[in-house]
């Protein structure tokens, strides 16, 4: 079937969903041209589940429209609207065999009928069959249709979900994470079964999934989400070369992520060196997040520009990964050729392997109000601070507190802590790791920790009061 | 044949095939000796009294009617119930209404019974069938509630959104999913009602009048006069109507499941 590039056919306007408070889905806007694949990737809680049933009609949006070609569908609940989901965890009906799972969203289709009264009529048991063996058959389960649900494996449940969705010929297709259930040899038949049937059938694929070799596999547009919000949107390739900050490079694929800092236009530090590269536009002496590729660095090049030691060696097939050491940073680098460990060896990136983001924020501001004397809350705990000589806060005057990353200490006994919260993303940044942490009030905090954790810890935070830089908030 | 192994987990097993030993198949055997060799040898003559006496049949019949209509009137009261009660937002608040629907029944039976009685002539409903059944349902409705909540509150919720996301209707979901899946709350719920309605004794002495005589008077009536082969025909004539009810009540479930394993009891 041919595809019609450039139109439209799912548009999400300011669309923001609300829990209990938390913004799931936080003023998403996106538009998917019908008949592309495209992926919604994302750790998990990061909305893009929510986005997918916001899509089929299950949930509705706080706020914001959502247009299936060009018709306000938002309020149109789910059995009216002219999309299927693939499930997770598949959600056949348990009382049907396979032939009558797939047959039951067609035998609810009307057709138009000039013959009949009503203008319409239900499809006959011929046309049903037909269109279920035709569906069964795509999926390669031709010989199923009699079977129980309950005597196929896996992936041939999965197989059959997705024939009950495609047989009723959707304008859309939502897969949510729809091989997360399944082995790794058999996810990978599944993948290419899907790029297949994609091309096959031309509808558009909405895919939800938060393995990024799937989404970099399978899509033909990538929409990367976190904390409820589009990160970026693009091809598989210009999500892994030119991700819009470190998260996403993060996310996508290894890397090496550093802090550093723009000189000028096409001049970068980092490491203690200055390195040209092909990125503009920033600040003089602004403070970057550079995301190095493992493959793009090289080892003993022409023109060296750095130096470093080697700690560790792994062979992977066919390449080796190797770690190497400078002044307390660790980098990932990818080569053909081994090292010995202890071996110093020569390096140099070219201006195209470095890819310079600006930081999603520098330092906390935290927004909060005064509760005492000199003390303010941070998630639901006083906190002393150290007033600006001259400056006077009264109590509940708003204010914004300043704490640098690296001002925050962790604890592993969350006790030890003048408060705690749960560490929900880690990135590492080549000599320390950056990671967000939620306190108990739902605010949260970025700390910079020389110590690996994991996400889901529960940790206590110490604060000192002369690390707390307290500012009256102007806006209220 | 093979021999048995101690050292398996099926040791474990055993103080449960000695208590089934005692307590089910000696009283059958017993049953069995009572209702066929009453008067020392192998006679049919207590078997074929109670078959050839037509007032007997008409107990039997007047019971699986009884108890039936109640059986019946309980599912059409305790489904949608049970269905209501497993929409309410609050789980909490699920409890509280299923707690206070299945309190009365920490009160003695007995009590209830004569409670209801009273009830019932003071706003002028007379013993007889219409009471009888009535106290059965107000009895029993529990019983069926319970494995019918239970069951519907059992189907996942993705099943509901599968239905409605390939094109059904709230009401047609309900019909297409929800009723099939808790056909087995259905059937166990019946024969929960069922089985001990057939058989009730207190309940058809206390609300019912000569005319709604039930088997489980008749058993009464041989105990009291120390009619020991009488009584234990009966008790294998009822053994069978619950018997064969199960029986029946297995197969509709298989129906409804359309599946090989099915029957819950």
């Amino acid at each position: 079937m041919a595809k019609f590039t450039g139109e439209k056919i799912i548009e999400l306007k300011n669309v923001v969903k609300i829990y209990d408070k938390e913004k799931a889905v936080d003023d998403v806007s996106l538009s998917i041209k019908k008949g592309d694949f495209v992926t919604i990737l994302g750790p998990s809680g990061c909305g893009k589940t929510t986005i997918l049933r916001m899509l089929a009609g299950f949930e509705q949006p706080t706020a914001g429209e959502i247009y299936l070609e060009g018709e306000d569908v938002t309020s149109v609940p789910p059995h009216k609207r002219n999309i299927n989901t693939v499930f997770q965890k598949y959600a056949l009906f348990p009382h049907l065999n396979v032939f009558n799972n797939i047959a039951y969203g067609l035998k609810l289709k009307t057709v138009p009928d000039a013959n009949s009264k009503k203008g319409y009529r239900l499809l006959s048991q011929q046309e049903i069959a037909d269109k279920v063996n035709r569906a069964l058959r795509m999926v390669d389960l031709e010989a199923y249709g009699h079977r129980d649900i309950d005597s196929l494996s896996g992936g041939q449940q999965q197989r059959v979900a997705i024939a009950r969705a495609i047989v009723n010929e959707p304008k859309v297709l939502l897969l949510d994470e729809p091989l997360s259930a399944l082995d790794l040899k058999m996810r990978k038949e599944m993948q290419i079964e899907l790029r297949r049937l994609h091309k096959e059938l031309g509808i558009t694929f909405i895919f939800v999934t938060h393995d990024q070799e799937e989404a970099m596999t399978m899509s033909d547009t990538i929409v990367v989400m976190r904390d409820g919000q589009i990160q970026q949107v693009g091809t598989p390739k210009k999500i892994y070369d030119e991700p819009q900050n470190a998260f996403t490079a993060d996310f996508i694929g290894e890397s090496n992520i550093i802090s550093g800092k723009m000189i000028k236009d096409k001049l970068v530090e980092f490491f203690g060196h200055q390195f040209p590269c092909m990125d503009k536009g920033f600040e003089p002496n602004e403070p970057v997040d550079i995301l190095i590729r493992p493959e793009d660095i090289k080892i003993n090049p022409r023109e060296p520009q750095f130096e470093g030691t080697v700690m560790n060696v792994v062979f992977k097939g066919t390449f080796y990964d190797i770690t190497v050491v400078l002044d307390n940073y660790e980098l990932s680098v990818k080569n053909t050729k081994a090292f010995e460990v202890g071996e110093k060896i020569m390096m140099s990136i070219a201006p195209d392997g470095i890819h310079v983001m600006p930081k999603d924020c520098i330092t906390n501001e935290y927004k909060t109000e005064i509760t005492g004397e000199n003390t303010i809350s941070i998630g639901d705990t006083d906190f002393e601070f150290v007033p600006n000589a001259g400056e006077t806060f009264n109590k509940g005057d708003r204010v914004i507190a300043t704490i640098d990353f690296d001002k925050i200490e962790l604890t592993d006994n969350e006790d030890e802590g003048q408060i705690s919260g749960n560490i929900t993303d880690m990135i590492y940044k080549g000599k320390y790791y950056q990671v967000k942490i939620w306190l108990d009030n739902d605010t949260a905090l970025i700390v910079d920790t020389p110590y690996d954790w994991n996400t889901d810890d529960r940790v206590g935070l110490v604060i000192k009061k002369e690390d707390i830089k307290v500012r009256h908030d102007e806006k209220n | 044949m093979k021999k048995i192994n101690f050292n398996s987990r099926s040791l474990f097993a055993l103080p449960y095939v000695i208590y089934m030993f005692i307590f089910v198949v000696v009283p059958l055997f017993m049953l069995f000796g009572y209702a066929f060799f009453g008067e020392g040898s192998f006679s049919f003559a207590e078997v074929s009294a109670f078959f050839t006496d037509s007032s007997q049949w008409a107990t039997i019949g007047r019971s699986l009617r009884i108890a039936l209509t109640a059986s019946l009137v309980c599912i059409l009261i305790g489904y949608p119930l049970a269905y209501t009660i497993s929409k309410i937002r609050s789980k909490t608040a699920q409890y509280m209404v299923l707690m206070a629907l299945v309190a009365p029944m920490w009160i003695n039976g007995l009590l209830r019974t004569i409670a209801l009685k009273n009830l019932a002539s003071l706003v002028g409903i007379p013993a007889g069938e219409t009471l009888l059944t009535l106290g059965l349902i107000i009895d029993y409705l529990p019983f069926m509630l319970m494995p019918i909540y239970l069951v519907i509150t059992g189907i996942p919720h993705s099943y509901l959104e599968v239905s409605a996301d390939l094109g059904a209707s709230p009401m047609t979901t309900f019909f297409k999913v929800v009723l099939p899946l808790s056909m087995s709350g259905i059937i166990s719920g019946f024969l929960m009602v069922f089985t001990p309605a057939v058989s009730t004794y207190y309940m058809s002495e206390y609300l019912g009048n000569q005319s709604t005589f039930m088997i489980g008077e008749q058993l009464n009536i041989m105990f009291t006069k120390d009619n020991k082969s009488g009584a234990a025909v009966i008790a294998l004539v009822l053994l069978a109507l619950v018997g064969l009810s199960v029986f029946i009540a297995n197969r509709l479930s298989r129906i409804g499941n359309n599946k090989k394993e099915g029957g819950l009891v």
